[in-house]
């Protein structure tokens, strides 16, 4: 049987690093609030490649993906750093989900495109001839992926590519968790179906 | 027990979204159910397999998007903070205020007095401590909180100083690039002598400060590697010409002086593995500035193309009179593109003179099993990350590529200047 899986941790805001300094006991948080500024670019660090990915999945266009992440970092910096911080990854990937589906619904040229310019793998200090498998196995799983409708596909990126639990989903797509786990295990199904065998 | 299509349990307690009781619920029915178990397998499978495969991207915002979303969030912060929130806390609490200046006081008393009423003057303290070394590490290596050990200054102190170069009126120039040259049409090549301006501390100050790539014309090859000191493993020569001052009564220990000399090394090129990479290193006499002239000669037998990389004062074969003067002390390290026509052979020779005078050539041989030394790889990575800055060869040296060389070449036994320059590669790669 395989290894118990542990429950996904919540995941905090990494840019709560920043400002999340051990505070002694006689400096109250108030005297030093955080900076948007600090704030804003630790989550760009953080999330930016991740966002471009999910967004780039959502608009089939790297440079369309772009645009939107910009807008949802512009969008956090206008919020109260405080009600976003222990949530930071869901919020920015809800702001971002309703951004391109917004650009989506303005733009159809925007919709589906046969050709989809994925984004690349990440550096994950390969050679570059193993970079360069690695980038084939991805963009031939992803072609497989958009085989899927799109509200499977789109839970199994979140979840396998992007790490999130049943509840951030929810909280990203406004889908119950049940409802997540059935699109999950049926896009699994017809996954491995469809797959090649040596993707498999 | 049986898994029904619509059964959601697998799925669910492989990603970890069961809760714990759940969980040993379903352990204890799929222990006793075979099939569970491989169906568990399976699905397990197919789940590492899409974990490792659907890797996040490297998708990155471009510098002008950043800085418009930090702009945003200064602004942001400026609004929030127009009145500093410890400034109205006072407000507030003014005995605060009378507080903090009593405790001012008492600790100024402490920390002051002793030392006005010693004898030594105080300012002999102060030289020495403006005159601590800066933290250079420290600056280098953010995340490592010890200092490198055993690594040494590489800096080559014959580069020109950056401070030097508003002095100069530094201009850019138009950079043609260089073809590929077949032998046929350039049977040699005179190479020139000549480290130009210093490159690096304007890519540093682009990459650094203003956070963009900089200009691709203003990024020199020649300029970055006259920044390090080279030492290349292949074959050398030395060049020794007459000293016209001697004479019986002066007692000089020879008729002949050191004058110059050539290395060379050839590694695989590691933008394209069918090439290679000839490196040339030409340093002068620590005393006397000379003049030397050399010469690629590839061997048409073995050779195709090749072309000289940086340095393109001109496009083709058309090379001009290249300069020749090599200051006293100085070194300058050359990087040739060899696309052999044969796996083994020579692939020519760098014949070279000094002060008029021949010197003994170098032949290249296409050693194709020697290892390359640190020098080497280290110079090849500093011609990928110029290319790559200056869009030369696009379709083949790319971010990943640079990025695979630069983590190949990382050590923390590296000298200081060489860790800089990756930092500067891994900050050019996240603009």
């Amino acid at each position: 049987m395989p290894e118990i899986p542990k429950k996904s941790p919540k995941v905090l805001g990494g840019a709560g690093v920043l400002w999340m300094h051990p505070v002694s006991a006689h400096e109250s948080p108030e005297i030093q609030p955080p900076l948007h500024k600090d704030f804003v670019g630790q989550a760009i660090l953080d999330y930016e490649s991740p966002l471009i990915a999910y967004a780039t999945s959502l608009l089939r266009d790297s440079d369309l993906a772009r645009d939107a992440v910009q807008e949802t970092f512009i969008r956090l910096c206008r919020q109260d750093i405080a009600k976003v911080t222990d949530n930071l990854k869901s919020w920015l990937f809800t702001v971002c989900r309703n951004r391109c589906l917004d650009m989506l619904r303005k733009d159809k040229r925007a919709q589906p495109l046969d050709d989809m310019q994925w984004e690349k793998i990440v550096e994950t200090g390969l050679q570059p001839d193993e970079h360069a498998q690695q980038q084939e196995r991805f963009s031939r799983l992803m072609a497989t992926l958009k085989r899927l409708p799109a509200n499977q596909s789109e839970v199994i990126l979140l979840k396998f590519q992007h790490d999130l639990s049943y509840q951030q989903i929810q909280q990203i797509t406004g889908l119950t968790t049940g409802n997540i786990g059935f699109l999950i295990h049926t896009g699994l199904n017809r996954l491995r179906a469809i797959l090649p065998d040596d993707l498999k | 027990m049986k898994q029904q299509p619509e059964d959601l349990r697998p799925t669910a307690y492989l990603l970890g979204e069961m809760d714990a009781d759940e969980a040993a619920a379903f352990e204890s029915a799929a222990a006793a159910d075979p099939d569970l178990q491989a169906i568990l397998r399976d699905q397990a499978a197919l789940h590492q397999n899409l974990t490792s495969s659907l890797i996040v991207g490297t998708g990155r915002l471009s510098a002008a998007q950043r800085q418009a979303i930090l702009k945003v969030a200064g602004e942001a912060d400026q609004s929030i903070h127009a009145i500093p929130t410890n400034v109205r806390r006072i407000r507030e609490r003014p005995w605060m205020l009378y507080a903090a200046a009593a405790a001012a006081a008492v600790i100024f008393a402490i920390l002051a007095i002793p030392r006005i009423s010693r004898t030594a003057p105080a300012q002999a303290l102060e030289p020495r401590l403006k005159s601590e070394p800066q933290p250079i590490v420290e600056d280098l290596l953010e995340s490592d909180p010890q200092p490198i050990v055993g690594t040494h200054s590489d800096r080559n102190p014959s580069a020109p100083d950056a401070s030097t170069l508003e002095d100069e009126g530094f201009r850019i120039p138009a950079l043609p690039t260089r073809d590929l040259l077949t032998v046929a049409e350039c049977p040699s090549l005179q190479l020139p002598v000549y480290s130009g301006k210093p490159s690096l501390p304007r890519i540093m100050q682009s990459i650094r400060e203003e956070h963009c790539l900089p200009a691709r014309e203003s990024v020199r090859l020649e300029g970055i590697l006259t920044s390090f000191s080279i030492r290349l493993r292949g074959i050398t020569a030395v060049a020794r010409v007459a000293k016209s001052s001697w004479h019986p009564d002066t007692r000089e220990a020879g008729m002949s002086v050191h004058a110059a000399t050539l290395a060379s090394e050839i590694i695989p090129c590691p933008w394209k593995p069918s090439a290679k990479l000839l490196l040339i290193s030409v340093r002068g006499n620590p005393v006397d500035d000379c003049e030397a002239s050399l010469v690629f000669r590839p061997d048409a037998n073995h050779v195709l193309r090749y072309r000289l990389l940086g340095f393109a004062p001109g496009q083709g074969n058309d090379s001009g009179t290249m300069p020749t003067r090599l200051a006293a002390g100085s070194a300058q390290t050359l990087a040739i593109e060899i696309e052999p026509s044969t796996a083994v052979g020579d692939l020519g020779s760098v014949d070279w003179a000094v002060n008029g005078q021949p010197a003994a050539g170098i032949s290249v041989a296409n050693n194709a099993g020697t290892e390359p030394s640190d020098d080497a790889r280290f110079t090849a990575l500093v011609c990928t990350y110029a290319q790559w800055l200056a869009g030369e060869q696009a379709g083949i040296i790319d971010a990943p590529l640079l990025a695979a060389l630069a983590r190949e070449i990382d050590a923390e036994t590296l000298p200081v200047e060489r860790r800089d320059f990756i930092k500067l590669i891994n900050q050019s790669l996240n603009l």
